[in-house]
């Protein structure tokens, strides 16, 4: 793909287009990274509705019937379902076992276990477990 | 449908595993002199096998359970029940008949399922240098 920069002398004038002939895993990711988790979902901290951005997002997960969204000191409860997270968030935040989603851009590493297991340690130092059944579909997304 | 084709994908592994036995099995005791008689049934046995050994996988290792210990556990319970299934089934379906066959089927038994486990960890390994790779290429800072 042919590949334009152009130099703008103010922040507000800053915009990215993409001209594709149709939206690939590879353009998802493009869109991504420049969007640089400037979305927001509306969370709840105390019973008040307040905004989290998605790029503080580590991790998401699903504890009887309820979706709790990690940041790096946080815990925020959405009204949101997993899989609608997962339909609204972009193409680096991956489903990583039934009951989580994880940020591939908060993983520090991946380590295996005996079983076909990953262990993912995140920028915050937590592990996290990455069910065999859903290694091929991280390996998706980062294309490999 | 993810666990049905976990259920089929685990059962042909196991039906191919207990296969390479057999043929192994077959191989040296014909070198030995003597032919083992392949009956009717002995290829239903192997299928039948291979889907009921499935079932204990299915069950132990679809937990998402992040404690080590409990994952030995899983494995200990998990290679015993699996131990008996096998022999219980060679018995039903006269895989063996004198003590030589049951040791020969406990010693396969127990190299394919290292042969198993330990392939299984070589390809995670595998997974894990690629995915590392490629997270280097996006990782936020912190």
């Amino acid at each position: 793909m042919k590949v334009v920069v152009e130099i703008v002398d103010s922040k507000e004038k800053e915009e990215a287009v993409i001209k594709a002939t149709e939206l690939t895993d590879s353009v998802k990711n493009a869109v991504d990274l420049l969007e640089n988790g400037q979305k927001s979902i509306p969370v709840l901290e105390n019973g008040n509705t307040m905004l989290c951005k998605t790029s503080s997002i580590y991790y998401i997960e699903s504890v009887d019937k309820k979706t709790y969204i990690y940041t790096k000191d946080g815990c925020y409860e959405t009204k949101y379902r997993l899989y609608e997270l997962d339909e609204m968030l972009g193409n680096l935040y991956c489903r990583c076992s039934k009951a989580m989603i994880i940020n591939l851009r908060k993983i520090k590493n991946v380590r295996s276990e005996i079983g076909g297991r990953l262990f993912a340690t995140l920028l915050n130092d937590e592990k996290v477990v990455i069910s065999r059944s859903y290694v091929k579909a991280i390996k998706e997304r980062l294309d490999i | 449908m993810k666990k049905i084709k976990i259920l089929f994908e685990q059962a042909i592994l196991i039906s191919v595993g207990i296969v390479i036995c057999m043929s192994i099995e077959a191989t040296v005791y014909h070198l030995l002199g003597d032919d083992i008689a392949l009956r009717w049934y002995h290829p239903l046995s192997i299928l039948l096998t291979g889907i009921c050994c499935a079932f204990p996988s299915l069950i132990l290792f679809n937990s998402d359970s992040s404690n080590s210990s409990n994952f030995m556990v899983r494995i200990i319970i998990h290679a015993s029940l699996l131990y008996v299934m096998v022999i219980g089934f060679g018995y039903i379906f006269n895989w063996y008949k004198e003590i030589d066959g049951f040791i020969f089927l406990s010693c396969s038994f127990l190299l394919v399922y290292v042969f198993v486990w330990v392939s299984q960890s070589w390809l995670s390994k595998k997974d894990e240098n690629e995915i590392n790779s490629a997270l280097n290429e996006i990782r936020d800072e912190e």
